[in-house]
Protein backbone atom coordinates (compact mmCIF):
# COMPACT_ATOMS: atom_id res chain seq x y z
CA UNK A 1 0.00 0.00 0.00
CA UNK A 2 2.50 2.41 0.91
CA UNK A 3 4.58 1.43 -2.28
CA UNK A 4 1.47 2.52 -4.22
CA UNK A 5 1.18 5.87 -2.54
CA UNK A 6 4.36 6.09 -3.00
CA UNK A 7 4.09 5.63 -6.83
CA UNK A 8 0.68 7.19 -6.81
CA UNK A 9 2.06 10.76 -6.12
CA UNK A 10 4.83 10.32 -8.04
CA UNK A 11 2.70 9.85 -11.28
CA UNK A 12 0.46 12.71 -10.03
CA UNK A 13 3.36 15.21 -10.30
CA UNK A 14 4.22 13.54 -13.21
CA UNK A 15 1.17 12.38 -15.77
CA UNK A 16 2.74 14.30 -18.52
CA UNK A 17 6.27 13.06 -19.05
CA UNK A 18 4.87 9.52 -18.36
CA UNK A 19 2.24 9.41 -20.54
CA UNK A 20 4.57 11.84 -23.24
CA UNK A 21 7.08 8.76 -23.21
CA UNK A 22 4.26 5.97 -23.44
CA UNK A 23 3.33 7.57 -26.51
CA UNK A 24 6.59 8.41 -27.74
CA UNK A 25 7.29 4.91 -28.24
CA UNK A 26 3.71 3.75 -29.31
CA UNK A 27 3.11 3.23 -33.06
CA UNK A 28 -0.07 5.82 -33.95
CA UNK A 29 -1.03 3.71 -37.22
CA UNK A 30 -3.58 4.87 -39.81
CA UNK A 31 -6.41 5.37 -37.55
CA UNK A 32 -4.69 7.92 -36.35
CA UNK A 33 -5.42 10.10 -38.87
CA UNK A 34 -9.00 9.56 -39.37
CA UNK A 35 -9.49 10.53 -35.67
CA UNK A 36 -8.78 14.19 -36.46
CA UNK A 37 -11.47 14.41 -38.42
CA UNK A 38 -13.62 11.67 -37.19
CA UNK A 39 -13.24 12.33 -32.86
CA UNK A 40 -15.15 14.12 -31.35
CA UNK A 41 -17.57 13.05 -28.84
CA UNK A 42 -20.24 13.73 -26.51
CA UNK A 43 -17.56 12.97 -23.37
CA UNK A 44 -17.87 14.90 -19.96
CA UNK A 45 -15.22 13.12 -17.79
CA UNK A 46 -15.59 15.88 -14.92
CA UNK A 47 -19.51 14.56 -14.98
CA UNK A 48 -18.48 10.95 -15.03
CA UNK A 49 -15.95 11.65 -12.13
CA UNK A 50 -18.59 13.10 -10.13
CA UNK A 51 -21.32 10.26 -10.77
CA UNK A 52 -18.51 8.19 -9.38
CA UNK A 53 -18.00 10.28 -6.14
CA UNK A 54 -21.77 10.25 -6.00
CA UNK A 55 -22.40 6.80 -6.32
CA UNK A 56 -22.63 3.35 -3.90
CA UNK A 57 -21.35 1.39 -6.17
CA UNK A 58 -19.47 -0.78 -3.54
CA UNK A 59 -22.88 -1.55 -0.88
CA UNK A 60 -24.62 -2.15 -4.24
CA UNK A 61 -22.08 -4.47 -5.03
CA UNK A 62 -21.37 -5.76 -1.82
CA UNK A 63 -24.98 -7.74 -1.60
CA UNK A 64 -24.55 -9.75 -4.41
CA UNK A 65 -22.74 -12.96 -3.64
CA UNK A 66 -19.87 -13.64 -6.53
CA UNK A 67 -18.36 -16.78 -4.89
CA UNK A 68 -19.11 -19.06 -7.32
CA UNK A 69 -17.64 -16.42 -10.03
CA UNK A 70 -13.89 -17.15 -8.05
CA UNK B 1 -0.18 20.30 -34.70
CA UNK B 2 -3.19 18.18 -35.41
CA UNK B 3 -1.60 15.60 -34.21
CA UNK B 4 -0.87 16.97 -30.98
CA UNK B 5 -4.29 18.12 -30.11
CA UNK B 6 -5.07 14.37 -30.96
CA UNK B 7 -2.59 13.00 -28.38
CA UNK B 8 -3.81 15.61 -25.29
CA UNK B 9 -7.01 13.93 -26.58
CA UNK B 10 -5.95 10.47 -26.02
CA UNK B 11 -4.00 11.75 -23.22
CA UNK B 12 -7.12 13.61 -21.20
CA UNK B 13 -8.68 9.88 -21.61
CA UNK B 14 -5.98 8.36 -20.26
CA UNK B 15 -5.96 10.99 -17.75
CA UNK B 16 -9.80 10.44 -16.54
CA UNK B 17 -9.20 6.75 -16.29
CA UNK B 18 -6.55 7.44 -13.61
CA UNK B 19 -8.78 9.40 -11.68
CA UNK B 20 -11.44 7.07 -12.10
CA UNK B 21 -9.44 4.69 -10.51
CA UNK B 22 -8.31 6.88 -7.56
CA UNK B 23 -12.11 6.50 -6.87
CA UNK B 24 -12.83 3.02 -7.41
CA UNK B 25 -9.52 2.25 -5.14
CA UNK B 26 -11.23 5.18 -2.24
CA UNK B 27 -14.10 3.11 -2.70
CA UNK B 28 -12.34 -0.36 -2.20
CA UNK B 29 -9.80 0.98 0.11
CA UNK B 30 -9.53 -2.99 1.92
CA UNK B 31 -8.24 -3.95 -1.53
CA UNK B 32 -4.61 -3.88 -0.33
CA UNK B 33 -1.31 -4.24 -3.00
CA UNK B 34 -3.55 -3.60 -6.25
CA UNK B 35 -1.71 -0.54 -8.77
CA UNK B 36 -2.90 0.78 -11.97
CA UNK B 37 -0.65 -0.52 -14.87
CA UNK B 38 0.00 2.74 -17.20
CA UNK B 39 1.26 1.34 -19.82
CA UNK B 40 -1.88 -1.14 -20.17
CA UNK B 41 -4.28 2.30 -19.86
CA UNK B 42 -2.51 4.04 -22.74
CA UNK B 43 -3.24 0.79 -24.74
CA UNK B 44 -7.13 0.75 -23.49
CA UNK B 45 -7.37 4.41 -24.44
CA UNK B 46 -5.70 4.41 -27.97
CA UNK B 47 -7.76 0.70 -28.75
CA UNK B 48 -10.98 2.50 -27.55
CA UNK B 49 -10.19 4.85 -29.74
CA UNK B 50 -9.41 2.85 -32.49
CA UNK B 51 -12.70 1.02 -32.09
CA UNK B 52 -14.71 3.77 -32.35
CA UNK B 53 -13.27 5.14 -35.25
CA UNK B 54 -13.79 2.06 -37.02
CA UNK B 55 -17.29 2.04 -36.32
CA UNK B 56 -17.66 5.51 -37.02
CA UNK B 57 -16.28 4.81 -40.38
CA UNK B 58 -18.39 1.64 -41.31
CA UNK B 59 -21.36 3.39 -40.42
CA UNK B 60 -21.59 7.05 -41.93
CA UNK B 61 -24.68 7.89 -40.01
CA UNK B 62 -22.95 7.86 -36.80
CA UNK B 63 -21.27 11.12 -36.54
CA UNK B 64 -20.48 11.40 -32.73
CA UNK B 65 -20.49 8.00 -30.16
CA UNK B 66 -23.23 8.19 -27.18
CA UNK B 67 -22.98 7.54 -23.78
CA UNK B 68 -23.72 3.69 -24.13
CA UNK B 69 -20.79 3.45 -26.72
CA UNK B 70 -18.34 5.54 -24.47
CA UNK B 71 -19.29 3.46 -21.39
CA UNK B 72 -19.33 -0.17 -23.66
CA UNK B 73 -16.03 0.20 -25.21
CA UNK B 74 -14.62 1.67 -21.87
CA UNK B 75 -15.21 -1.41 -20.27
CA UNK B 76 -14.87 -3.62 -23.31
CA UNK B 77 -10.89 -2.95 -22.94
CA UNK B 78 -10.94 -2.58 -18.99
CA UNK B 79 -11.81 -6.30 -19.04
CA UNK B 80 -10.28 -7.65 -22.39
CA UNK B 81 -6.85 -5.95 -20.80
CA UNK B 82 -7.16 -6.08 -16.69
CA UNK B 83 -5.72 -2.70 -16.09
CA UNK B 84 -5.72 -3.02 -12.20
CA UNK B 85 -2.37 -5.59 -11.30
CA UNK B 86 -1.87 -6.93 -7.88
CA UNK B 87 1.42 -7.00 -5.96
CA UNK B 88 2.72 -10.33 -3.78
CA UNK B 89 0.39 -10.14 -1.63
CA UNK B 90 -1.03 -14.17 -0.55
CA UNK B 91 -4.91 -13.49 -0.45
CA UNK B 92 -7.56 -15.94 -0.64
CA UNK B 93 -8.96 -18.06 -3.57
CA UNK B 94 -12.52 -16.31 -2.88
CA UNK B 95 -11.54 -12.89 -2.39
CA UNK B 96 -12.90 -10.09 -4.39
CA UNK B 97 -9.58 -8.74 -5.09
CA UNK B 98 -9.37 -11.53 -7.91
CA UNK B 99 -12.57 -9.38 -9.56
CA UNK B 100 -11.02 -5.87 -8.89
CA UNK B 101 -10.94 -5.36 -13.06
CA UNK B 102 -14.51 -6.83 -13.79
CA UNK B 103 -15.51 -4.31 -10.79
CA UNK B 104 -13.41 -1.60 -12.19
CA UNK B 105 -15.20 -1.48 -15.94
CA UNK B 106 -18.91 -1.84 -14.42
CA UNK B 107 -17.55 0.72 -12.20
CA UNK B 108 -16.74 2.81 -15.10
CA UNK B 109 -19.71 2.00 -17.28
CA UNK B 110 -21.71 2.99 -14.40
CA UNK B 111 -20.28 6.53 -14.19
CA UNK B 112 -19.79 7.51 -17.51
CA UNK B 113 -23.94 6.41 -17.75
CA UNK B 114 -24.42 8.49 -15.06
CA UNK B 115 -25.63 5.75 -13.00
CA UNK B 116 -24.64 7.13 -9.39
CA UNK B 117 -27.52 4.66 -7.51
CA UNK B 118 -26.28 1.20 -8.81
CA UNK B 119 -29.20 -0.56 -6.82
CA UNK B 120 -31.07 0.65 -9.36
CA UNK B 121 -30.01 -1.95 -11.50
CA UNK B 122 -31.36 -5.17 -10.07
CA UNK B 123 -29.31 -7.99 -8.51
CA UNK B 124 -29.70 -10.16 -11.30
CA UNK B 125 -28.16 -7.61 -13.70
CA UNK B 126 -25.40 -6.68 -11.52
CA UNK B 127 -24.47 -10.33 -11.15
CA UNK B 128 -25.21 -11.10 -14.40
CA UNK B 129 -22.62 -8.62 -15.96
CA UNK B 130 -19.86 -9.49 -13.45
CA UNK B 131 -20.38 -12.87 -14.74
CA UNK B 132 -20.28 -11.85 -18.69
CA UNK B 133 -17.18 -9.88 -17.97
CA UNK B 134 -15.25 -12.58 -15.99
CA UNK B 135 -16.56 -15.88 -18.42
CA UNK B 136 -17.83 -14.76 -21.49
CA UNK B 137 -17.06 -13.13 -24.57
CA UNK B 138 -18.69 -10.01 -26.00
CA UNK B 139 -18.47 -7.54 -28.15
CA UNK B 140 -18.27 -3.69 -27.86
CA UNK B 141 -22.11 -3.47 -29.68
CA UNK B 142 -23.54 -6.18 -27.33
CA UNK B 143 -22.40 -3.99 -24.40
CA UNK B 144 -23.67 -1.33 -25.77
CA UNK B 145 -26.92 -2.38 -26.30
CA UNK B 146 -26.86 -3.72 -21.84
CA UNK B 147 -25.72 0.06 -21.36
CA UNK B 148 -29.14 1.39 -23.06
CA UNK B 149 -31.11 -1.16 -21.09
CA UNK B 150 -29.47 0.10 -17.71
CA UNK B 151 -29.71 3.60 -18.85
CA UNK B 152 -33.58 2.56 -19.61
CA UNK B 153 -34.14 0.69 -16.12
CA UNK B 154 -32.09 3.47 -14.01
CA UNK B 155 -34.35 6.43 -15.83
CA UNK B 156 -37.32 4.03 -14.81
CA UNK B 157 -36.55 3.46 -11.46
CA UNK B 158 -35.85 7.35 -11.24
CA UNK B 159 -38.78 8.10 -12.08
CA UNK B 160 -41.14 5.91 -10.32
CA UNK B 161 -38.99 6.68 -7.19
CA UNK B 162 -39.46 10.41 -7.27
CA UNK B 163 -43.23 9.56 -8.59
CA UNK B 164 -43.71 8.04 -5.05
CA UNK B 165 -42.29 10.06 -3.12
CA UNK B 166 -44.43 13.55 -4.05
Amino acid sequence: MQKYKKKRIMIENNFDTIYDNIFSDMELHQVFYMREKNNSENFDAEKALETARKSNFREAMDEICFDDLL
Amino acid sequence: MMQIRTKEEIKDRCRFLVSLFEEFHKEYNTFTDIYLCHEIIANIVVSYFDDIDRMKEYHSSIKLADEHKIAAFTAKWIVNMKPIQMGRELIKPKDRKLLSNEFFAFYAATSILGISNTRNLPDSLRYNLIYMFRHRHFTGRTLASICFCMDEINQLKNTIQSATVS
